[in-house]
């Protein structure tokens, strides 16, 4: 069977999954720093700029293939 | 009769002519008339003076960054890499010259004009020329419409609130001068005149950019615009006299003045006197009262009494005094110059200081580079990636970048909400009420009220990132044009435009270095440090001016640069989120940025005093002594440039104690051995003038010292996201 991605449609506007997937996952790795900021955690990290942008790519992989169908 | 506020009049009239903009450019048919909406909105100040000069600044940013537009387009039109190449540096000089105090908005708005016309012309070649007219004409045009309503409807000028201003910042000085004379006689203490201090540099910045709106729309302030400008240099002149003089009064509070200087009170009365006369006239009063040349008497035979350190300070103290008398005389001359008292053909006063020439600002440098770095990023992604907006995603991601680089101290992502909720408010107006509009009179109420709703909800200036964010989103969003379409692709694809376009200026906000406000602080400290320690290592009594033009213009950098920094380090110390470094609070972090300025100032004290000939009898008898002391004080400051958060060996404060006895001991026994005749007045002068410089140097170090061990460093140093 050929695998087809369902898309989201706002407005007639046709959206990737990978995109809210995307959104999602940025403001949860948002969200993940401020904590792991606020609990002084983020001193473990030898660059978080890098380490943030690695928890977004989990995260939006993670939203992808649990929370957004396909 | 309802008599209407200020802000609701400014809120009219910015509605008005946006209205009235609009309506010529889709009359005469000319494309994208949003640029005449956006030209209206940024000119759009409290002042007709003050819309004046942006206009004139925008006009001329507009033709500049045109013309370079056209080069670029002509010499490499073919050559994508070339092009963006040559862009990128123009963009990078005017970043660099816009963070800079000469027509920042001018070079601003050239740098992204430039970008604009380059962007757009890149896909419709043939069409370069009449985008660069077309962008010239609506800019022109825009700011031409708000300048007649402006000056036409309820008129605002500035020379109401310049004379304002300018009397306000005058009296802060004398009430300054006179804390200062109650400090150095033992009475009230420093941080009770702090306040005072920071609405003293708030006022003149105030005064500054008053004085060019009243020039432009008050005949009676630009027939004498010549002399407020020489009123404020004297009046910035006074600012650092006064700092000096209160460095100064650590060493000279146990000394009994009275009798060292027997006319000091009436020198005192003088000058306030002067400053009294000078409030008068700025007040439109005549002054009864003509400045008296005072010369500050030293009593020969109480100094005697003194030891060589406080003989050293008194020389210091004279010299500020000396330079404050000569300061407010020729700032009395300059106002009543000014008011038509009598002209006293005042000469402008020279504070010296080093020429800023070629010197290069670290951090523009550094603002440059992450803007030639988003233009390159946001490029290749447009190239290879094609994001939502396409061409329009390079130009408004570097024009964010500069807007970044314009307020370094603020986070990138605080432009998130105010353009995330003006991108919504307009998304109502395009999908939900343009569609049942017909006919520009009804679009004209629209766009009047939606101006207007913006102008007056976001009028007080500590809002204008809203009200930047609400007028940019509503006229781009919008998407008037003739003729008018609705699409919400491309609505939906433009709002993506800008949060991607946001969202990418505060990941490239981490080029070249983190910029959350305690890392640059740390970043600046240890930069200071350095510098410092370079400009102590040029200080030595037996060191030639040798190293040729790259020796000097390492000076001229590190000496601008090290009296620059206390303020960037105000600015980010002001900045830093305290909640999250327990212990630690704002006011630690302000007492110890005070310390700085006045260690840079006295840095800048010992250049200066170092610059005088010394006699070779002196300098051959304690160049050891001297010598021991210097690379004492550059080590330390070698040692805080590593880390800020290192403590000296030992006490400090002792350590200075013993080292003063010493050199005591040695200046005695040098100046007996000198025969009658062989030290001139002049020699005593200069080598007290040295001597008490390094030994306030000491001392302000000594005070960093003690300060700098109540911070909790290693927790600022710890990585944060």
């Amino acid at each position: 069977m050929q695998y087809i991605p369902k898309e989201f449609v706002i407005g007639g506007v046709y959206m990737p999954p990978l995109l809210i997937a995307a959104i999602l996952g940025t403001t949860a790795a948002v969200a993940m720093a401020r904590l792991l900021n606020r609990y002084r955690l983020s001193r473990y990290f030898f660059y978080p700029p890098l380490v943030f942008v690695a928890l977004a790519a989990i995260f939006t992989i993670l939203f992808g293939t649990v929370l957004i169908p396909s | 009769m309802t008599i209407l506020s200020t802000h609701t009049k400014e809120a009219i009239k910015t509605g008005l002519a946006m209205t009235i903009a609009y309506g010529i450019a889709l009359y005469l048919d000319w494309g994208k008339p949003h640029w005449a909406g956006i030209a209206v909105a940024m000119v759009s100040l409290s002042t007709a003076g003050q819309s004046l000069n942006k206009g004139v600044l925008r006009m001329l940013g507009t033709l500049v960054g045109g013309a370079a537009a056209l080069i670029f387009l002509a010499l490499f039109f073919q050559a994508r890499w070339s092009m963006i190449f040559s862009l990128s540096l123009y963009i990078g000089f005017c970043t660099y010259m816009l963070t800079g105090k000469k027509y920042p908005y001018a070079w601003f708005v050239s740098g992204f004009v430039c970008l604009v016309i380059c962007v757009n012309a890149g896909t419709t070649a043939e069409q370069a020329f009449q985008i660069a007219v077309e962008r010239t004409q609506e800019t022109g045009m825009g700011i031409l419409v708000y300048s007649f309503v402006s000056v036409f409807l309820w008129p605002q000028r500035s020379a109401g609130a310049f004379n304002n201003a300018v009397r306000k910042l005058f009296a802060t000085q004398a009430q300054l001068y006179r804390a200062y004379l109650g400090l150095m006689a033992d009475k009230g203490t420093a941080e009770e005149s702090q306040p005072l201090k920071l609405q003293e540099a708030q006022l003149l910045s105030q005064v500054e950019q008053l004085l060019i709106a009243a020039e432009t729309d008050s005949y009676e302030v630009r027939k004498v615009r010549q002399q407020w400008q020489r009123f404020l240099d004297q009046s910035t002149a006074l600012m650092k006299v006064l700092e000096r003089w209160r460095q100064s009064f650590a060493e000279i509070q146990e000394l009994k003045l009275k009798r060292l200087m027997p006319n000091l009170e009436s020198l005192g009365c003088e000058i306030d006197l002067r400053f009294q006369q000078i409030e008068h006239m700025l007040a439109g009063e005549k002054p009864d009262h003509m400045p008296q040349v005072i010369t500050l008497k030293m009593d020969k035979t109480e100094t005697l009494s003194l030891n060589h350190f406080q003989k050293a300070a008194v020389t210091v103290t004279k010299t500020q005094l000396d330079r404050l008398e000569a300061v407010s005389r020729l700032l009395f001359g300059c106002v009543q110059d000014i008011k038509g008292y009598g002209r006293q053909g005042s000469i402008p006063h020279h504070e010296e200081h080093p020429s800023s020439g070629l010197a290069i600002d670290l951090d523009r440098l550094r603002a440059a580079i992450m803007v030639i770095a988003t233009l390159w990023i946001s490029f290749l992604i447009w190239v290879y990636i094609d994001p939502s907006g396409h061409a329009m995603f390079v130009q408004l991601t570097t024009t964010f970048a500069m807007v970044a680089a314009m307020m370094p101290q603020l986070p990138v992502s605080m432009l998130l909400l105010p353009f995330g909720l003006g991108s919504a408010f307009a998304g109502v107006i395009y999908i939900f009420i343009m569609p049942h509009l017909s006919g520009y009179a009804e679009l004209a109420v629209l766009i009047f009220a939606a101006t207007f709703a913006i102008y007056y909800l976001f009028w007080e200036p500590r809002q204008a990132l809203a009200k930047a964010g609400g007028i940019v989103t509503f006229v781009v969003l919008i998407f008037v044009e003739n003729p008018q379409t609705y699409s919400f692709a491309k609505y939906a694809n433009s709002v993506a435009m800008f949060m991607l376009g946001i969202a990418l200026v505060v990941a490239t906000a981490y080029i070249p270095t983190s910029p959350r406000p305690e890392k640059v602080f740390l970043r600046l400290l240890r930069r200071y440090f350095r510098h410092a320690e370079f400009l102590m290592s040029r200080l030595a009594l037996d060191w030639e001016k040798r190293g040729g033009w790259v020796g000097r213009w390492k000076m001229m950098l590190y000496q601008n640069d090290l009296l620059e920094l206390p303020q960037k380090l105000a600015v980010f110390g002001g900045q830093i989120d305290h909640r999250l470094f327990s212990g630690n609070t704002s006011e630690q972090v302000q007492k110890l940025v005070n310390n700085l300025r006045a260690l840079a100032l006295r840095l800048k004290g010992l250049v200066d005093a170092r610059e005088y000939p010394q006699a070779a009898l002196l300098v051959r008898e304690l160049i050891d002594d001297i010598r021991v002391w210097r690379t004492a004080v550059e080590e330390l400051f070698c040692r805080w440039s590593n880390d800020p958060a290192t403590e000296p060996d030992g006490d400090l404060q002792k350590r200075l104690a013993a080292r003063l006895a010493k050199v005591e001991t040695r200046i005695s026994r040098t100046l007996s051995l000198a025969e009658a005749g062989e030290l001139s007045e002049e020699d005593y002068v200069n080598f007290y003038r040295l001597l008490g410089s390094y030994r306030g140097l000491s001392e302000t170090l000594v005070g960093y010292a003690q300060l700098a061990q109540g911070i909790n460093w290693p927790q600022w140093e710890e990585t944060r996201f």
